[in-house]
């Protein structure tokens, strides 16, 4: 009778749940880097990581890219916004993770970096941010680091833009020694693979699971990253500061005239050349910067350790898990401009879905080796 | 009893709504050539890769004859997607290749001409799941034509 209870308790997946759960483990080792010749060079990783926790990278000498990217927060900051130099407001966007920057293929919410190196120089350089500028990252480069910088680039070049791209580089071959982990969810999936019972979720996971498929989550959460690496405007209450924040609709503009992005000079060609080669960059040629549902739209989040990286929106105006799950349950209002992701229905979750939800995000939790 | 009370007590969650109706069928890479709206030419497509992959950028590769069959080599055949349920197309402007072309000619042109009819669009990508509809416009000799392919992704 035991048995038989324990058998009935079970949440079994569809097969269409277990289809689409299939897909979304485990997470595959990082994709090459297109333009980054460095990028799995373990010195130039080791170089990155000085680089990454460097505060004379910036102009006051306070901030490093790990200031915000904290790795005891899974290289987030725990606050609203991301903080600037000295005194002055900081940024108007919540401080995305670093941790999968190796599998994404555009940067900052909206996309206006197309390489994880590129990305790297943008904060260094912004006013708000790090305030620094290639010339000074040159020059700190000459004072602190020509011994590990030689073997990785040569000698110190003269131009502080190869410098500074190089510098990215550098900080990108350290961010992919990073991953989400493996986690209990990763178990599951490899359970399910091989037609194992598994003990890896609890039945309210499961439950949060099934919802999160049924409900339409993995529309965009999808993939093992659980991002489709898109942006959608989803109608964000945004909050002042700031203004507007356009998203997308500038960030494809931007990526496009960068001349830090694929197609530009700073780019490595680290793949095959040639006659018969595939012509480079075919996200950054091919994308259409006047897509009509560009305008506020903020690229779609990896969940891997979201537990971890509260509050939640590129305006970080959502403290808690619960809070995001209640506003896709209701999606009031409507967006400033644009209009409202179509595929998104109010979800109608009560309180007991939304906990199962939570429950099952927290199964994408790294394990700690 | 017992049993009856596990299994009311092991509910499905309560949210989830029942299965959803088979989508359209899935169009057959490299399927038999279809006639045009107008019926001025036949058109055979193939996705490269093959199945069309989601989120992923993929080409078309196009086969474009005459109703007898015989291969149109100077016309033009433009690719597009949307999803008409959601309002929108793809998030990538596609690029027809411009086949042979004449020295200094280096665009779509008087001039270019594509061996056996085949042309080839790159830059597409279905960067959601669902429904989408292929457009192909096409221009040859015979005049302007279209067709529309629907695609369950």
């Amino acid at each position: 009778m035991v048995a038989l209870w324990a058998t009935a308790c079970t949440p079994q997946l569809t097969p269409r749940e277990q289809a689409l759960a299939l897909t979304l483990s485990p997470v595959p080792g990082p994709p090459p880097s297109a333009t980054n010749a460095v990028a799995d060079n373990p010195a130039a990783a080791a170089l990155g990581k000085a680089l990454f926790f460097d505060p004379a990278l910036s102009a006051d000498g306070a901030r490093s890219c790990a200031s915000c990217h904290d790795p005891a927060k899974h290289f987030t900051d725990g606050q609203q916004f991301a903080a600037g130099v000295g005194a002055g407001p900081g940024g108007s966007r919540n401080v995305p993770s670093v941790e999968s920057a190796a599998w994404q293929t555009w940067y900052f919410w909206d996309g206006r970096a197309d390489s994880a190196w590129s990305q790297a120089t943008g904060p260094i350089r912004n006013p708000i941010e790090m305030n620094n500028t290639a010339a000074g990252v040159r020059d700190h480069v000459l004072a602190a680091y020509v011994a590990p910088w030689t073997p990785v680039f040569g000698p110190v070049a003269d131009d502080p833009d190869v410098v500074l791209a190089q510098v990215g580089k550098a900080i990108e071959s350290f961010e992919r020694t990073l991953s989400p982990g493996p986690a209990r969810f990763d178990q599951y999936v490899a359970d399910l693979r091989t037609g194992t019972v598994s003990t890896a979720l609890t039945e309210e996971e499961l439950r949060g699971l099934r919802l999160f498929i049924d409900s339409g989550c993995v529309n965009c959460h999808n993939g093992p990253l659980f991002t489709d690496h898109s942006f959608h405007n989803i109608g964000v209450p945004q909050v002042a500061r700031g203004g507007l924040d356009a998203g997308r609709a500038i960030g494809a503009v931007q990526v496009q005239r960068d001349p830090f992005n694929c197609l530009g000079a700073f780019a490595d060609r680290p793949g095959p050349a040639g006659e018969g080669a595939p012509e480079p960059c075919p996200e950054l040629r091919f994308l259409d910067n006047s897509f009509p549902d560009w305008p506020l739209a903020f690229k779609t989040p990896s969940l891997r350790n979201v537990t971890h990286t509260a509050p939640y929106m590129h305006d970080g105006s959502m403290a808690t898990l619960d809070a995001v799950l209640m506003f896709y349950s209701e999606l009031p209002g409507t967006p400033l401009a644009g209009h409202r992701e179509l595929t998104l229905q109010p979800l109608r979750l009560s309180a007991a879905d939304r906990a199962d939800v939570v429950s099952f995000l927290g199964t994408l939790d790294g394990i700690s080796p | 009893m017992l049993l009856l009370w596990a299994l009311l007590a092991c509910d499905v969650p309560t949210s989830a709504p029942a299965e959803p109706a088979a989508p359209v069928a899935p169009g057959v890479a490299g399927a038999a050539p279809v006639a045009t709206a107008a019926g001025r030419y036949r058109v055979a497509w193939s996705a490269d890769p093959a199945p069309i992959p989601f989120n992923t950028l993929f080409a078309i590769r196009t086969v474009l004859t005459d109703p007898s069959g015989a291969p149109v080599p100077d016309g033009v055949v433009l690719v597009d997607a949307t999803m008409p349920q959601h309002g929108h197309g793809m998030p990538t402007h596609p690029v027809p290749d411009p086949g042979s072309c004449p020295a200094g000619v280096v665009g779509p042109a008087d001039g270019c001409v594509h061996p056996g009819g085949v042309y080839r669009t790159e830059g597409m990508k279905f960067h959601m799941p669902g429904e989408w509809v292929l457009h192909f416009q096409v221009d040859g000799p015979a005049g302007p034509d279209a067709l529309d392919v629907h695609y369950a992704l």
